[in-house]
Formats: C-alpha cells, sequence, structure tokens
C-alpha cells in the first residue's frame, strides 16, 4: 500500500511539472474506451474516472495512439486510480502533440463509494495552444454518479458542470449516461448516449466477452456520428496489454496500445 | 423534432418486451428498395414437406440449417456413430441448446420412410395488370423422382407475356452417395463465402444478426431455383477421399444479354422477362475449374481454381470477357471462437471478406470486414455485402443476438462501409452506413416483435444544386401475434420516412395489416386486410410486405401512395397425396391490379 502511495504522488508530480498544453476534444482516453466507445463500465480501467469520477477502479493505464491513422497527430495519455477505504482518488493526463496544435488534460478526481452506491468530483485543467493564433487554459469541473442493482451498472456524469469558459466562450457541457448488464459470467452487455448542447443524441452500445481467462474482447457501435470499435484485451496476472481500433467515416482507423496494472485491493 | 422522435423509438425498444420467431420472416431483409426470395427459404421449405433424416444427413446437408453452428453439427456426427438420435430429448442431452431445438422442429425427423417418391408442383399465376399481354398466364412446374440416393428432377417457367411455354427450364440428375455427390444437367456452385460462386438470390443482412450473414452453402446442388440467369449447366461431383474434398465442374451455358451495334455486351438481363426472343440466350459462356478441400475436426481449407470465358466482348473495356479466378477460403473452429474467410483474385482485381463469431448462449457476435476492388468480376458470387453488385465496397458489420430472458430476444447489426470509388451518377467515393435492431418476445399465446431499421447513405439527389447529400431512410415496425385456438391473429404497424436531414426534406408513409390464419384439419385458410397512407413528394415512400403465398413462391408486394390492399389464400391437403393451393388478391378502388394464382401439388 506504501509502495503505491509514493507511486501516485510520483505521478502526481510528474503531472505537475510536465509541459502542459489542452479545447475539449473529449477524445478516449485509453484504448479501451476506443473500444468501447466511452462506455467505461463495461470494463474495469483506471482511466474510466476520466468520464465518470465516480468509477474508480484503482490501477495505472498509459496509453498511446495516432488519432486517424495521421502519424503527425500523436496523443498520449497516463491515468490511475488509487482506492483508499471508501474513498477513491484520481489522477490523469492526457497529451495531443501536433507541431502547430497542442492540447492537454490533466485530470484529478475524488469520489466516495458507500454500498453500491458511489458519486464522484473530477477536475480539469484544460490547456490548448495553436501557434500564432492562440493560447489559454480553463478549469473544468465534472459530477459523476454510479450505483449498482444486481446484474446491473448504472452510471450517469455531467462533464463541465462549472460551465467553464475557454477563449471568452462556454466550453460545452455534456451529460453521459451508461447502463451494463451482467448477461452471463462471460458476457456483458452495455448501453448508453452522450447529450452536448446543440448536438443529437449519440447512442452507444458496448459488448464484453472474456473468450478466455487472458484474453477479453471488446466491441462497440456509436450512432451520431457512426462509430464501430474492437478492441482485444491480454490480461496476464495484474498487468493489462489493451489493442482496439475505431472506425471513422471519412478518415483512417485510430488504432490505439494501453498498457495497465491494477492495484491489487 | 426529428432527434426526440429518434430518441423516444430508440427507448421505447429498449425497453419494451417482443415477440417471436416465425423463421420464414425473420430471414427476409429489404436490400436497396426489394426484397428476393432466398435460397435458403427455398430450402427451409422444402425440408418442411420433405424433414432431414438428422441419422443420415450429410455434413453438409446439416450445414444448410442456418441454426447449427459446425460445433453442433460435430456433436450430432459423433453421438450418431455410436447409436442413431433417437428424439428431441436426446438431441438435447448431446449438447444442442434449446434455442437450436425450437428453430429446427418442422426441417428435422430422427427415422426415413424408404421407396421411389414422386414430389410434382404445377402453378399457373394471371394478373389483371397484364391481360394486354397475348399470352397472360405465368406458369411453372416442377417435377422431382427420389430413388435411393437418385433423384431426377425437370422444371419449367414461363412469364406473362413470353410466348415460348417454356421460356425458361432447368433439369438434372443427381447421384447423392456417401462420399460422392454429384449433378448432371442444371447446378448451382458454391465455394467459401460465396465471392466466386454462391446463389446468386439471398439477402446478406436480416434479423438473425449473427447467422445469416455467415454463408452456408453446399458446394454444388441442382438448379430449382427461377432466377433466370446465372445458373451453371454441365456436370458436377462433390468427391470426398479421406479428409480431402474435391469438386470438378464444368458448364457451358447462354446467358441473356443487351448487346449493342458492335454486338458487345452492354449488360445482362437479370429480370428473366424474355419478351423478345432475338435477345434470349444470346451469349454463350463457358467455366471449368475445381475446387479442393481440406477438412479436419471443425476446420476446413479451400482452394478454387475456375477459367471463365464469355463468347462476346464487353462494352465496358474495365470488364474481361475471358479471365482466370483463384480463391482460398477457410474455416477454423477452435474453441467456440469461428473465424471464417475467403480471399480472391479474379482478373487481375482483388476481393476479400474474413469474420469471426464469438460469444455465448445469452450473447452472440458477428464481426465482418469486406473488401472488394472496383470491376471485380460479380457475375456468379453473392458474398456478404450491401448491394447485389457488390464490387467496389469496403465495409465492416457488427452483429450481436442477445437472449437476456428466456422468452426474450433482441438482433441488432450495424453496418458501416464505403465505395471507394466513383458509383452511377455520385462523382466522388461515397460512405453509408446502417443500424437494426429488433426485439422479439413470446408469450404464452402471444408474441410481440417491434423492430427498427435505419439506413443512410450518401447519395446523388438533384435539387436545385447538383450534389451528394445524407439521405436517410427510417422504418419502425411492431407485429403483435396471437393464438386463439385453431386462429392465429397477426397485426403490423409500420412507420417509415424516407429524408434529407440537412435540408430538412421529409416523405412519410404509414402501413397497418391484420392477418388471419386458420387452421381447420386439412384446410388452411389465410386472409390479409392491408391499409397504407405514404408519400410520394419528394420521395416515393415504399412499404415492403412480405404476404404468405403458395408454396414456392415468395410474394414481396412494394406498397406506395395510398391504398387499401387484401388476399386471400386456402391451402387444401387432400391426404395422402395431393394439396391444392389457391390465393386471390387485389387492391380495391385501383384497377387492375387482382391476381390469382392456383398450385397443384402431389407426391407420392
Amino acid at each position: 500500500m506504501k509502495k503505491i502511495v509514493v507511486l501516485f504522488s510520483g505521478i502526481l508530480l510528474l503531472f505537475m511539472f510536465a509541459t502542459l498544453s489542452a479545447i475539449d476534444l473529449n477524445l478516449p482516453v485509453s484504448a479501451v474506451q476506443n473500444a468501447t466507445s466511452g462506455l467505461v463500465l463495461l470494463y474495469p480501467e483506471p482511466s474510466a474516472s476520466a468520464v465518470n469520477p465516480a468509477v474508480n477502479n484503482p490501477g495505472i493505464i498509459t496509453s498511446a495512439t495516432y488519432l486517424y491513422g495521421l502519424k503527425d497527430l500523436p496523443c498520449y495519455n497516463i491515468h490511475s486510480a488509487l482506492r483508499y477505504k471508501d474513498f477513491g482518488f484520481y489522477l490523469g493526463n492526457s497529451f495531443l502533440d501536433h507541431s502547430l496544435y497542442r492540447e492537454n488534460s490533466s485530470n484529478a478526481g475524488f469520489s466516495y463509494h458507500y454500498q453500491d452506491l458511489s458519486v464522484g468530483i473530477g477536475l480539469r485543467w484544460l490547456y490548448n495552444r495553436v501557434d500564432n493564433y492562440h493560447e489559454d487554459s480553463s478549469i473544468i469541473t465534472d459530477l459523476g454518479s454510479k450505483w449498482i442493482n444486481g446484474n446491473v451498472q448504472t452510471g450517469f456524469s455531467i462533464r463541465n458542470i462549472s460551465q467553464s469558459s475557454f477563449l471568452d466562450m462556454k466550453l460545452p457541457v455534456v451529460y453521459l449516461w451508461e447502463s451494463t448488464f451482467l448477461v452471463s459470467p462471460e458476457s456483458s452487455f452495455a448501453v448508453g448516449f452522450e447529450k452536448e448542447d446543440s448536438f443529437d443524441f449519440s447512442f452507444r452500445f458496448a459488448a464484453r466477452y472474456n473468450l478466455f481467462s487472458m484474453l477479453t474482447i471488446l466491441t462497440s457501435y456509436q450512432y451520431e456520428p457512426d462509430r464501430l470499435g474492437f478492441g482485444l484485451v491480454f490480461n496476464v496476472l495484474n498487468m493489462k496489454v489493451i489493442y482496439s481500433f475505431r472506425t471513422h467515416q471519412y478518415l483512417d482507423l485510430t488504432h490505439y496500445i494501453s498498457v495497465g496494472y491494477a492495484f491489487k485491493d | 423534432m426529428l432527434l426526440k422522435i429518434k430518441a423516444v423509438l430508440a427507448f421505447i425498444i429498449i425497453f419494451s418486451f417482443l415477440l417471436a420467431q416465425d423463421a420464414e420472416e425473420t430471414i427476409f431483409s429489404a436490400e436497396d428498395g426489394t426484397y428476393h426470395p432466398t435460397e435458403l427459404i427455398e430450402t427451409l421449405l422444402s425440408l418442411k414437406k420433405s424433414p432431414l433424416n438428422i441419422n443420415n444427413a450429410s455434413r453438409i446437408e446439416l450445414t444448410e440449417l442456418p441454426w447449427f453452428s459446425e460445433l453442433d453439427i460435430g456433436k450430432i456426427v459423433k453421438s450418431r456413430k455410436i447409436k442413431p438420435i433417437s428424439g428431441w430429448k436426446e438431441l438435447q442431452n448431446i449438447g444442442i441448446n434449446e434455442i437450436t431445438i425450437s428453430e429446427i422442429k418442422d426441417y428435422i425427423i430422427f427415422k426415413d420412410k424408404p421407396g421411389l417418391k414422386l414430389n410434382q408442383r404445377t402453378r399457373g399465376e394471371y394478373s389483371e395488370s397484364k391481360d394486354n399481354f397475348e399470352s397472360t398466364l405465368k406458369y411453372y412446374q416442377r417435377t422431382l423422382f427420389e430413388y435411393d440416393k437418385f433423384s431426377f428432377g425437370f422444371l419449367s417457367q414461363k412469364d406473362e407475356g413470353e410466348k415460348d411455354p417454356i421460356d425458361f427450364y432447368s433439369y438434372f440428375i443427381e447421384y447423392n452417395g456417401n462420399k460422392i455427390h454429384s449433378v448432371l444437367g442444371k447446378y448451382r456452385l458454391a465455394a467459401g463465402q460465396g465471392i466466386l460462386f454462391a446463389p446468386k438470390l439471398g439477402m446478406s443482412k436480416s434479423g438473425a444478426a449473427t447467422s445469416v450473414a455467415v454463408k452456408k452453402f453446399k458446394a454444388i446442388k441442382p438448379y430449382t431455383s427461377s432466377y433466370e440467369i446465372w445458373e451453371l449447366e454441365g456436370a458436377a461431383a462433390n468427391i470426398e477421399l479421406g479428409n480431402f474434398v474435391f469438386v470438378p465442374f464444368y458448364s457451358y451455358t447462354k446467358l441473356s444479354a443487351n448487346l449493342d451495334s458492335l454486338s458487345q455486351i452492354t449488360s445482362f438481363n437479370e429480370s428473366g422477362l424474355h419478351l423478345d426472343d432475338d435477345d434470349k440466350n444470346n451469349v454463350k459462356e463457358t467455366i471449368h475449374g475445381s475446387s479442393i478441400n481440406y477438412n479436419w475436426e471443425h476446420n476446413s481449407l479451400g482452394l478454387v481454381y475456375s477459367s471463365f470465358k464469355f463468347e462476346h466482348e464487353f462494352k465496358d473495356p474495365q470488364k474481361a470477357a475471358e479471365y482466370n479466378a483463384v480463391g482460398f477460403n477457410f474455416l477454423l473452429n477452435q474453441n467456440t471462437f469461428p473465424t471464417f474467410g475467403e480471399l480472391a483474385q479474379a482478373d487481375d482485381k482483388l476481393a476479400g471478406l474474413i469474420g469471426t463469431k464469438f460469444g455465448d448462449n445469452k450473447l452472440r457476435h458477428l464481426v465482418l470486414f469486406r473488401y472488394y476492388e472496383k470491376n471485380f468480376p460479380t457475375w456468379h458470387g453473392n458474398p456478404f455485402s450491401t448491394q447485389s453488385k457488390f464490387d467496389n465496397e469496403v465495409g465492416l458489420y457488427y452483429g450481436i443476438t442477445l437472449v437476456p430472458f428466456a422468452r426474450t430476444k433482441i438482433n441488432c447489426y450495424f453496418d458501416l462501409w464505403d465505395f471507394p470509388e466513383t458509383r452511377y451518377f455520385e462523382k466522388m467515393p461515397t460512405v453509408g452506413s446502417e443500424q437494426f435492431l429488433q426485439v422479439e418476445t413470446r408469450f404464452k399465446t402471444n408474441s410481440l416483435r417491434l423492430t427498427l431499421q435505419h439506413k443512410d447513405k450518401e447519395k446523388y439527389i438533384s435539387l436545385d444544386e447538383a450534389r451528394i447529400r445524407d439521405f436517410e431512410r427510417t422504418l419502425l415496425r411492431a407485429d403483435w401475434w396471437q393464438l386463439l385456438g385453431n386462429l392465429r391473429l397477426k397485426t403490423r404497424c409500420e412507420l417509415a420516412a424516407e429524408y434529407l436531414p440537412e435540408e430538412k426534406i421529409y416523405s412519410r408513409g404509414i402501413l397497418v395489416y391484420e392477418q388471419a390464419k386458420l387452421q381447420w384439419e386439412n384446410l388452411q385458410i389465410i386472409t390479409q386486410i392491408t391499409a397504407y397512407r405514404s408519400d410520394t413528394q419528394p420521395f416515393n415512400v415504399k412499404h415492403y410486405v412480405y404476404e404468405n403465398n403458395v408454396d414456392g413462391i415468395m410474394q414481396n408486394t412494394v406498397l406506395s401512395g395510398d391504398g387499401i390492399c387484401s388476399y386471400l389464400l386456402v391451402k387444401w391437403k387432400l391426404p395422402p397425396h395431393f394439396e391444392l393451393q389457391f390465393k386471390i388478391s387485389d387492391h380495391w378502388y385501383k384497377k387492375d391490379k387482382m391476381r390469382l394464382y392456383l398450385q397443384v401439388m402431389s407426391r407420392f
């Protein structure tokens, strides 16, 4: 436990001194989320707290991708979560690195878990710089809740409940809902939606299937815009290596790779 | 507003408890505005009349039942080697699940009746709208003799207006031995996932989201379809030698094509309507080749080589009159994780398909990717695709079957595709997507089904400015079955809309029908009344209704505008040998829409 606290503190320092850069693109922050179209209850991993602060899956995960297969759009992520009794803590960072465009999102979260109910709050420091054009940052507050009822887990979160602004323009408030059903010991199914002001509902469906104890398949579909996502999770002890890809109507696939470690309870 | 409607519809579907299984209907789906009968339907109808003996059916015959997985077939073959399977309970004991058993009950028996069998079907059809033709009658007959391992068949067909009384015919002699299966005469060929050879009629997508998309066919089969083109004529054999299966084939046939002044082929007449004998069977086609399959346990690797030659050049220089094709296909069934695929090259063009199925009895998945290069020859193939001419397509399909409760089943699929090269009027690549969700639930005497289908494809639509637009079609359908003793009632309500969301241009339609099916000893009476009201401007919204019909044909009616139509179908069995079927259909208040069907069937 002590080692984990030290590691967690190290990550915090790393975030504080990192060159931060990030408008809120709301991109998947791990290979799992890339595979599940952003539904985070289906497969537990630490970066889920970035979407719903009430979710706390202790561990650490790093991810990297070239967005839409574009070599000049690399995106890096590191996220970690820790649980102490009924309290959960979360730290994370996402960084989009383009020679002319940089976006960074540093996240911190806190959650409280009481029996089958969890609530959480998250803070994001969003920084975005476009060379010779603009540079600004903003602090954003997210709220989330999660509850479990038998084989069904349901999560609801509001991103940017603080209605923060960026470059004197209000950033969007986004509502996220999802429910995950445990269909059989090996299979789960999730449905959810994302609703952003002035945009259509974006419905999502995702499924998980444990093919072997060491291999899990993740699949998803997002409607508006249409996306299909697929992922493979290789589990070795507490280590996880995740590969996923997701389609785009016009651009190439986004391939994601993540390496994670789950802390023991 | 539309957004709210969509949200409400999705909400209703997800949280509704809905319907039952009607095998004949779940394997239908609309494609590009029309329906086609499938070989699967034909096979299932035939099996209903003459069920398959599970104790001596070949592995290939068992694969024709879409509900059997390769593992199921393996269990059946292994079990019957020890002792014949005696009944449904034993089938369940060897590991065939309840869902599968409930689907196959009409098509399986456990003991055979020996002797010579004769199966004869004669059908006449009269359409009032074709009254001005010289010969108004549409006619079809099929005769099939079966004795032990041999069968002989002959079928003929004539459409309204055709002068030749045997405008289209098929004939065959079939030998069905333990190790050799051969056909002499007209036949159809299938290999792998159907890129090079497959039955031409058949849908890729349907309510059975994780089964129908995977093509499963016998390698050769006598040609009994009434689709009057792309059949093969000659000889083919399926020879098993240990783990190897060889299928040599030869065909020399004539096709009906439209030729230009230089006798170059501009297109083929796929309608089957030959009002002018000059354009009939005017292009010869020669095909020969062979396939080799290596089968072990539940796995298979296959190689196909074939040579094609049309005796006329094509007007389109991109299409070759003579070319060779080679294809590789595989089916790996390890660990309940079947993976299948096919890769083919023809006329220097490439086509490929790969898919996998995974999941358990409660949640099954199917993922399928396809890539078909533009101008790949599609003449005899019919693999999974979103368009009937399957070249110039790249796509990803994802199907799910979820059984959350014992009597409830949810099927959904999502299909995304690109047409990477220019097609038709579109002057640039276009994309499309389709979403399908069907929730079914059964009660003791009631069944409910709710279906939502949405298609969005980029299309050239000429309005005030000529450009490609997102063209969408959404369909919401509710079906309700009730069983009241000998009477089965079916109610359907359907809403359809076609629209350009960006331009806010909408057309809508509604259809309602009530169907009553009465079974009284050897008499079955089915009647249906349908009312519909749909916009014809700016888009002509169409409703596709699959009607019960005399066995052997599928009546897929396309309705648009406003109207009421009805039909009456009577099926009268005269045991032990005869069955009469009669149908009359008409559109109220519309002229020349009446159709009459009469079919006589005999079995000895």
